[in-house]
């Protein structure tokens, strides 16, 4: 029936006038348990479905979309979008090229061990309250969050040019969170990431290893520790920053600095641009030599892993950054082929209402061969920081702040007393310059996150895999 | 009236009685004590624009509903978004079931009585018809400004149209239809950039060519300059207020921010500027208005800072139970509490209407006090770094000036701050006399510029 759907739309648009068109039917399911200081306070479930429709015309798109999936509805939303069109061909200045590509029958389901809409919300519930418990056994522990949630997206995507594609995404995720508050202060602490809460494209298998309720009792020990510590000092020093940290410098200064709709100029009244250019690919120093970044769809469990962008084009690897030179780009089909290069399958709508934008997929820092504890040893005076609280950057991608949950202090090589309120500010790219080691395999990990982006606001989840990796002269203590 | 039309079965609007007799019909599917149920349905069409040309152009329809039970003290929620009487049921089934696997709750939830609720004129139909053949044309019109002047222009034109309702089992029926219109235009050229915005219920007093010259009025003439970063007076233009009070309405208007200690902010007692008075008002026509908040509990005016006097936080009906309070009707809007909030949303409820009294001073007159400070246009990138005072850090942006000797006298480079917005408002020294409606995450807020003696800058930052 879904193939019958997108027929009729793929038809009605070319018949229009369409040069090309696209359809996705996008149906979602979201189950969201969350507990607050010892009982459940949301068990919800949500489903949503809807489909979209891009049009192609003269070199300017339409795009329409609705929630009512019926034909008589597919008939207005393409009509609607080929309109659209027209009317942005007012405004049109460059022309759209648009290599064609063959059509394929494909599909797509993310590798899942146990389907966590199988797990009843009771067993989930019971692990919820096992770690809000560890977490309010500790004494001066204000309030406790535990959540654990599952996500389904089912989608179809076909186009004029013969792509029909069925996709199934499946994210699992769980966390933790407490603070203490006492003498004026505030503190929080969150396992696995912040906001207590870390997903994954994969069952409920991920959850179950996360082991909650045996990390509930360290984070609130943690956290009343943070109360009574001291500032973190104001200074240029040398900090080692974990993995989870690790991925928001990532995200921020490497994923969306190579995004080429930013680099042409696209995002700049919202997100803003990039300090690299079109010209810059092969030549533009991004960081120390250490440093090697690859853009990769295809990793197992990862929070942007999946089978086809939303234009169709398959998940793949694209190098961003090797030995610390930048030689790749973030791009949909129109932008890769201005540039004469090949879609890198990084094209990627939220849902079935919004159009499709190039995004990060997984955004990973390779490896290098440092164990991390001779890696602090080899640190005579700095700050180790874990787990990113704030983040913030300016519109070029240059001048970053971050603000990490906790850290502790380096003195000879060992780690000393926790400091509060870590926060550090740099240059992206003198910042990179400065990386000079990486912890190796042993401490890779994949991280994820929610990515904004665009106007209306979207929303894409992508991964990071990253180790802890050591950065020289570092401002600190910005507050 | 004018700007009161509502034709049941347009394409955009489904009309009170449709809405009415749809609720009534999920109610009666629930066996429950207590059941509610939200409808919104949302017509959006938004055109985009870069580099003096149309990149995005596209129109979104969504109509959905949550439900909401409360059975022996548990509450369960489920929402969907296709209405057809199967997933209904299908709905409201998965609201009892997840109801029953709570704990119960012991101090037990009411939802809210029928209420009456204040008029407003929230819907005008020239803005839910307006067409993409319109918008492009003001689009082009916007480019054509830039490509004038040597600029390259972006941005984005929205016109939305969306109904909203409550009903429950008590009786309470609250139904209102709105419109919005907003428009961003931002200027870019060598030597930085220039923002202005508009928003209204009213699409027709919105004007690209008005936009772009005042955008365009906010480039720099000369290179810009840097400057050491530090502590400075600065004048926030309307856009940047407007930022600043999206943060101070999640962590320091809201009854959360009370639990998260914040007795230092003091409550009730002069802690802020005698010159700032800030208020949420739902019902007032100066805003974009909502009668209701998401539980049908009637919007009122609220003030929360009476020339200096922090009076009043927000609380909704959880929250009311939870401090012993009433609510005050600031449950979220609606399109964002159908879907489970993201955990970063920590005010569930905070206000979203809200207005800062104007004062007597020109935008002239507050760059006159200043002898040496800086002209923020806008900012960007802004996020918390502390909840306690809510400190921020983000960037200026979109148009940042010296301020010497009471003139401005040089574009410069952006600048990040890191600064206490609650201690900004200790700073105000003088009030700008000309609000300005701006469209925030969950509502509006209309308020003029301000001078502050102090704000902190800690780094520079690029230019744009």
């Amino acid at each position: 029936m879904m193939q019958d759907f997108c027929n009729r739309v793929l038809n009605i648009a070319e018949i229009a006038g369409a040069d090309y068109a696209d359809v996705r039917i996008v149906e979602r399911r979201n189950q969201t348990i969350r507990a607050v200081n010892g009982r459940v306070s949301q068990l919800s479930d949500t489903v949503r479905i809807g489909f979209g429709v891009r049009v192609l015309i003269n070199s300017a798109w339409g795009f329409a979309c609705s929630s009512d999936v019926s034909f008589a509805e597919a008939e207005r939303v393409t009509r609607l979008s080929v309109d659209i069109a027209k009317a942005s061909g007012l405004v049109v200045n460059v022309p759209v090229v648009w290599p064609a590509m063959p059509g394929i029958n494909a599909a797509y389901r993310t590798p899942v061990e146990v389907d966590p809409f199988s797990i009843p919300a009771e067993q989930k519930i019971e692990i919820l309250l096992e770690a809000d418990a560890a977490m309010r056994k500790v004494n001066g522990i204000r309030d406790t969050k535990t959540g654990t949630e599952a996500f389904q997206e089912k989608k179809v995507f076909a186009s004029t040019e013969g792509r029909y594609i069925e996709q199934e995404i499946t994210q699992t995720g769980g966390g933790l969170q407490c603070g203490a508050a006492g003498e004026g202060e505030f503190q929080q602490r969150s396992y696995p990431n912040r906001f207590g809460r870390e997903r994954a494209c994969a069952g409920w298998e991920y959850v179950a290893g996360l082991d909650l309720p045996g990390n509930g009792e360290r984070i609130a020990n943690e956290a009343l520790q943070l109360l009574a510590a001291p500032q973190c000092p104001k200074g240029v020093t040398t900090v080692i920053l974990d993995g989870a940290q690790m991925a928001l410098v990532i995200h921020e200064t490497c994923g969306h600095a190579v995004e080429l709709d930013r680099i042409l100029g696209q995002e700049i009244p919202l997100a803003g641009s990039s300090f690299l250019s079109e010209g810059s690919v092969g030549k533009f120093r991004f960081g120390s030599e250490y440093v090697n970044i690859m853009a990769n769809a295809t990793v197992p469990g990862g929070l942007g892993t999946y089978g086809y962008d939303d234009e169709g084009i398959p998940a793949t690897k694209i190098p961003l950054i090797r030995n610390g030179i930048f030689v790749g780009y973030l791009s949909n089909r129109e932008d890769a082929a201005r540039l004469g290069s090949r879609p890198g399958g990084v094209s990627r709508a939220d849902g079935w209402s919004a159009v499709p934008l190039a995004r990060m997929s997984n955004i990973n820092l390779e490896p290098g061969d440092w164990d991390l504890e001779a890696l602090i040893a080899d640190t005579d005076d700095g700050i180790y920081m874990q787990l990113c609280r704030s983040l913030s950057i300016d519109n070029k991608r240059v001048n970053f702040q971050f603000g990490s949950e906790i850290a502790w202090e380096i003195k000879g090589g060992k780690l000393g007393r926790v400091l509060k309120n870590p926060t550090f500010t740099g240059a992206s790219p003198q910042f990179w310059a400065s990386c000079d080691a990486i912890c190796s395999q042993k401490y890779w990990a994949m991280w994820g996150t929610d990515c904004g982006k665009g106007q209306p606001s979207q929303n894409v989840t992508v991964g990071h895999g990253t180790a802890p990796a050591r950065f020289r002269n570092v401002q600190t203590g910005v507050f | 009236m004018p700007g009161q039309t509502f034709e049941i079965g347009k394409e955009k609007l489904l009309g009170e009685m449709y809405v009415r007799d749809l609720l009534q019909k999920i109610l009666n599917y629930s066996s429950c004590d207590q059941t509610e149920v939200i409808f919104a349905n949302k017509n959006r069409c938004l055109t985009r624009y870069a580099n003096n040309a149309i990149t995005q152009n596209i129109s979104e329809k969504e109509t959905a509903v949550r439900v909401r039970v409360i059975s022996d003290g548990r509450i369960g929620l489920s929402a969907c978004n296709d209405l057809r009487e199967a997933s209904l049921r299908r709905t409201v089934d998965s609201a009892i079931r997840n109801a029953r696997l709570l704990g119960a709750d012991n101090s037990s939830l009411s939802l809210p009585l029928p209420s009456a609720y204040g008029k407003v004129c929230s819907y005008f139909a020239n803005t839910a018809e307006y067409s993409a053949a319109s918008r492009a044309k003001q689009v082009q019109i916007i480019c054509r400004e830039a490509a004038g002047g040597g600029y390259k222009a972006g941005g984005f034109f929205s016109t939305e149209c969306l109904e909203t309702a409550v009903a429950n089992t008590h009786g309470l029926f609250a139904y209102y239809p709105q419109t919005v219109a907003e428009m961003n235009v931002f200027f870019t050229s060598r030597n930085g950039a220039g923002f202005a915005s508009a928003c209204s219920a009213d699409v027709s007093t919105i004007y690209g060519e008005a936009l772009a010259k005042k955008a365009a009025g906010r480039m720099a003439r000369s290179e810009l300059r840097t400057i050491d970063p530090g502590e400075y007076p600065v004048v926030l233009e309307p856009d940047a207020v407007s930022e600043m009070l999206s943060f101070l309405a999640a962590y320091g208007f809201s009854a959360a921010a009370v639990q998260m200690n914040q007795d230092s902010t003091g409550l009730g007692s002069k802690c802020l500027s005698e010159k700032i008075s800030i208020w949420d008002d739902g019902l007032s026509p100066e805003g974009l208005p909502v009668p209701f908040d998401c539980e049908g509990v009637p919007k009122q005016s609220l003030p929360l800072v009476e020339k200096g006097v922090f009076k009043n936080v927000v609380y909704d009906n959880s929250a009311a139970r939870q401090f012993g309070k009433k609510s005050t009707g600031h449950n979220l809007p609606v399109m964002s509490s159908i879907w489970p909030l993201p955990p970063h949303i920590s005010a569930r409820c905070q206000p979203t209407n809200l207005f800062v009294g104007p004062g007597e001073n020109s935008r002239q007159d507050l760059i006159g006090k200043i002898s040496k400070g800086i002209v923020i246009t806008r900012f960007h990138y802004n996020r918390l770094v502390h909840p306690l005072g809510t400190v921020v850090t983000g960037t200026t942006r979109g148009g940042t000036f010296l301020i010497e000797n009471g003139e401005i006298t040089k574009p410069i480079y952006n600048l990040r701050y890191t600064q206490s917005f609650w201690d900004a408002l200790k700073q105000v020294e003088a009030v700008g006399s000309e609000p300005v409606l701006h469209r925030s995450s969950f509502g509006a807020h209309f308020v003029p510029a301000l001078c502050l003696s102090a704000f902190r800058f800690v780094a520079n930052a690029a230019d744009g």
